[in-house]
């Protein structure tokens, strides 16, 4: 087993991922130093099978699959703890569809979903979702519509951000091996964080259907 | 739901996801392909979805070939086939049965050419969420390559 270790300063800082300059496996920790700047010592082995798995469209995703035997498997980004052995499935694409937005209203609304989401997915279901492939995809339907789809093999949990309450919504949708169960719901004035923890649980019990 | 359709239809997939800078694998196939759309010339209340209709098999290749006015292929990623019998139950399970017909739509230079349609009065989430199951069930996918 062969240890490289490499450090790296990010290009660019979002909540929820990091940039890397270029694809590795890592072995260490990182840290944040300030808004803006990343800097990520680490390492690989050369025989890890998780290498194809950290990066994601050429970015390093927080959380992805690699592990961390520095000082600790946790990294903070905004207060928030990322375990770092863990699949992000928000790719940077999302997060720069995100800033694109124009509307501050949805643009805050997607963030703040995408955030939650983020973070169930590494607290909760990640063990299982790795081996899912799940994604996340933003995609802005018009100026008054974002839709966000945490998209899994057999099913999908979906959220519409719209500046029309009435056409805001959340759904769950899946196939037959899940009982064909479809689910929907409002979403202004509804507690996000606990709604994206109850769906995630929905993500977390289903695995292997 | 109208009668004496064929029992499949394709739905064109392409990249109409503006937030996506890729494809993704078609198992991941999500709402986004299965959207509806105005037509100001409709003088009911429904949107359309743009289908083609398995009248004989021939209905693949000519999709697959299908044009956009610019002269590049209109379904890059392929073609989706759809059951009505999927069609119908996911329209029972989403709770618009109702507010669902299915339309045969012969327009100029394609013959196989219908719609999927949804009444104005489903509101926009439950579209995606009706999106969102037909790309659970859509039974094949039929690339050009």
């Amino acid at each position: 087993m062969k240890l490289v270790t490499r450090t790296v300063q990010t290009a660019e800082f979002v909540p929820g991922k990091m940039f890397a300059g270029e694809p590795f496996g890592l072995e260490g920790d990182f840290k944040t130093v300030e808004r803006g700047e990343i800097w990520i010592t680490a390492g690989a082995r050369e025989d890890a099978g998780l290498w194809p798995s950290v990066v994601i469209s050429g970015e390093l995703a927080v959380g992805s699959g690699f592990k961390v035997v520095g000082s600790g498997d946790y990294g903070t980004i905004n207060g928030f703890d990322y375990p770092v052995t863990r699949v992000s499935p928000i790719s940077g694409s999302t997060w720069e569809e995100l800033d694109s937005i124009s509307n501050e209203e949805i643009k805050n609304k997607s963030s703040e979903l995408l955030s939650y989401i983020s973070l169930d997915a590494h607290q909760y279901t990640v063990e299982n979702t790795i081996q899912q492939k799940s994604e996340v995809l933003l995609d802005v339907r018009s100026e008054n519509e974002a839709v966000i789809e945490w998209i899994f093999k057999n099913f999908r949990i979906g959220f519409t951000v719209n500046t029309d309450p009435v056409e805001s919504g959340w759904f769950l949708a899946s196939k037959g091996n899940l009982g064909n169960i479809t689910g929907e719901g409002h979403l202004p004035d509804t507690n996000i964080h606990l709604l994206v923890s109850w769906l995630s649980y929905f993500a977390r019990i289903s695995y292997g259907y | 739901m109208a009668t004496e359709l064929p029992e499949n239809c394709l739905r064109g997939i392409h990249n109409t996801l503006t937030g996506s800078k890729k494809i993704l694998s078609i198992e991941y196939l999500n709402s986004g392909h299965f959207m509806f759309n105005k037509n100001e010339d409709r003088k009911d209340d429904f949107d359309e979805m743009s289908i083609n209709w398995w009248d004989e098999d021939d209905v693949v290749m000519f999709t697959l070939n299908q044009k956009n006015a610019k002269g590049y292929y209109q379904y890059k990623y392929g073609a989706a086939l759809l059951g009505v019998e999927e069609i119908t139950k996911i329209s029972r399970w989403v709770k618009i049965f109702d507010d669902i017909r299915l339309e045969k739509q012969k327009i100029p230079g394609n013959d196989y050419h219908g719609n999927i349609l949804v009444s104005k009065n489903v509101n926009s989430n439950r579209r995606n969420l009706f999106g969102g199951m037909m790309a659970l069930h859509v039974k094949e996918v039929y690339a050009r390559d």
